[in-house]
């Protein structure tokens, strides 16, 4: 073999090797990923290796779960009208959905409470005061109200602030959802309003955790 | 017993019948729904519908089922998002990534087949004009600040109903569909060679379901609104 085969076969080796390493390292972070990344020393690619990066892969992962649970009620109430309220269908939908957020919800206060024990990442929060929200949000159609309520907070720096908030949108789902409960444990359909909040709730608060993933992968990567 | 007295058991009886007959025909629809109230006499507390019994398509019907697939599909391709958001901590297993996501697909098909249908017999039956009348009067903006909707998706589903334009509005639930079956395709083809797509298309795909899916709500609140 001569020289410029094994040096083309080397550099072939390195790029496949690059890229099935980094393949690994880039899977999805679809909410509040990189939220880690605000507290110091602690903001890798790979998230599962740090205690707030697995603080927010729990959270996020419950969170999806909830809203796929709901997603289910949804259809048991949309189809209660052609077959019948199946208890047993809307029960398991509607406490796998509240069982999955609280348990999103515990993994967020887990990520707040470590997070006040670990100086902020000055720099990061210098570049989340001049980021430029209004060009990001317009160059990917975010929607502007939900975008607008993140860029509120992470524009002042003001992350305690955010964390609070993502917290109480859990807690307003949840307050939603113990109240569709009472309905559902007494084997009748919620009120049509009272669904149509908590969908609304529920996709708000995704989007909301959605675009800090977004505006921080922009910054980051 | 005196006259009164009677005349007041009878208009309890009366209410409580009235409310027993209705009651069950006032189950929660969620997305889409009363679509049917545009076209014809067809939307009334009626004792008509069972969709799993009847062999005649109605509007109703192609609604419910169009918004239960849609339901079902968004709920697939949010167990998607979870496995892949814990995919760093669980590892990821393809064989179910691949099957979730095509289920997603699956339903979101189904849910446009359906919408289809819609349309198609909404355009054998002629227009409601009363209600559609009524939704070209109707206070959008007291509706949505009373109710704290999203500003641009309301506004979308507003610029139909102002004025009159049901066609339009059938063709934007279809429209919203495609974009996320579009997007669907380009992630399952990601996922067939074993590979997780990209963050930046899972997102975009995340705020087609949320754009659909309250783009249906509305429609269904302010159709509700007007009944």
């Amino acid at each position: 073999m001569n020289k410029k085969v094994k040096t083309l076969m080397l550099r072939c080796f390195v790029v496949l090797f690059i890229t099935c390493f980094c393949t690994q390292l880039s899977l999805a972070r679809i909410w509040q990923n990189w939220r880690d990344c605000i507290n110091s020393n602690d903001c890798t690619e790979d998230s599962s290796t740090s205690l707030l990066g697995t603080y927010i892969l729990e959270s996020a992962g419950y969170f999806l779960k909830s809203n796929a649970a709901y997603q289910e009620f949804l259809y048991c109430v949309e189809m209660s009208e052609s077959k019948g309220i199946e208890s047993a269908d809307f029960k398991n939908a509607l406490y796998n959905a509240i069982d999955n957020m609280k348990k999103s919800n515990a993994a967020y206060s887990n990520l707040k409470t470590a997070s006040e024990k670990i100086p902020y990442n000055q720099e990061m929060i210098d570049q989340l005061m001049k980021f430029d929200y209004d060009g990001f949000r317009i160059k990917n159609g975010l929607n502007e109200p939900i975008f607008e309520k993140l860029r509120a907070f992470l524009s002042k720096g003001d992350i305690a602030g955010f964390d609070a908030a993502v917290i109480a949108n859990m807690d307003a789902i949840l307050s939603r959802l113990y109240e569709l409960k009472v309905s559902v444990d007494k084997g009748m359909v919620p009120e049509i309003a009272l669904i149509w909040r908590t969908s609304q709730a529920y996709t708000e608060a995704q989007l909301f955790g959605q675009y800090m993933s977004e505006v921080f992968s922009d910054i980051l990567f | 017993m005196n006259k009164q007295i009677k005349k007041y058991f009878v208009t309890v009886i009366m209410v409580l019948f009235i409310f027993c007959i209705c009651s069950p025909f006032s189950y929660a629809l969620v997305a889409a729904n009363w679509r049917e109230c545009l076209n014809g006499p067809g939307c009334t507390c009626t004792l008509t519908l069972d969709i799993t019994k009847s062999t005649i398509p109605t509007l109703k019907s192609h609604i419910i089922l169009s918004a239960g697939y849609s339901f079902d599909s968004y709920a697939n391709y949010q167990a998607f998002l979870s496995r892949v958001e814990m995919a760093d901590i669980n590892g990821v297993d393809y064989k179910e990534l691949r099957a979730i996501l095509y289920s997603a697909i699956d339903h979101m098909e189904k849910a446009r087949a359906e919408y289809e249908n819609v349309k198609l017999v909404a355009a054998k039956t002629a227009y409601n004009q009363e209600m559609i009348d009524k939704l070209m009067k109707f206070d959008y903006e007291g509706f949505r600040i009373q109710y704290g909707l999203n500003e641009p998706i309301f506004e979308r589903v507003k610029s139909l109903l102002v004025n009159g334009d049901i066609p339009g509005l059938d063709d934007s639930v279809i429209a919203n569909m495609d974009a996320v079956l579009k997007q669907l395709y380009t992630a399952r083809a990601l996922v067939d060679k074993d590979s997780v797509p990209d963050v930046s298309i899972l997102w975009r795909i995340n705020q087609s379901y949320f754009e659909a899916q309250l783009f249906g709500q509305y429609l269904s609140e302010i159709l509700k609104a007007n009944l």
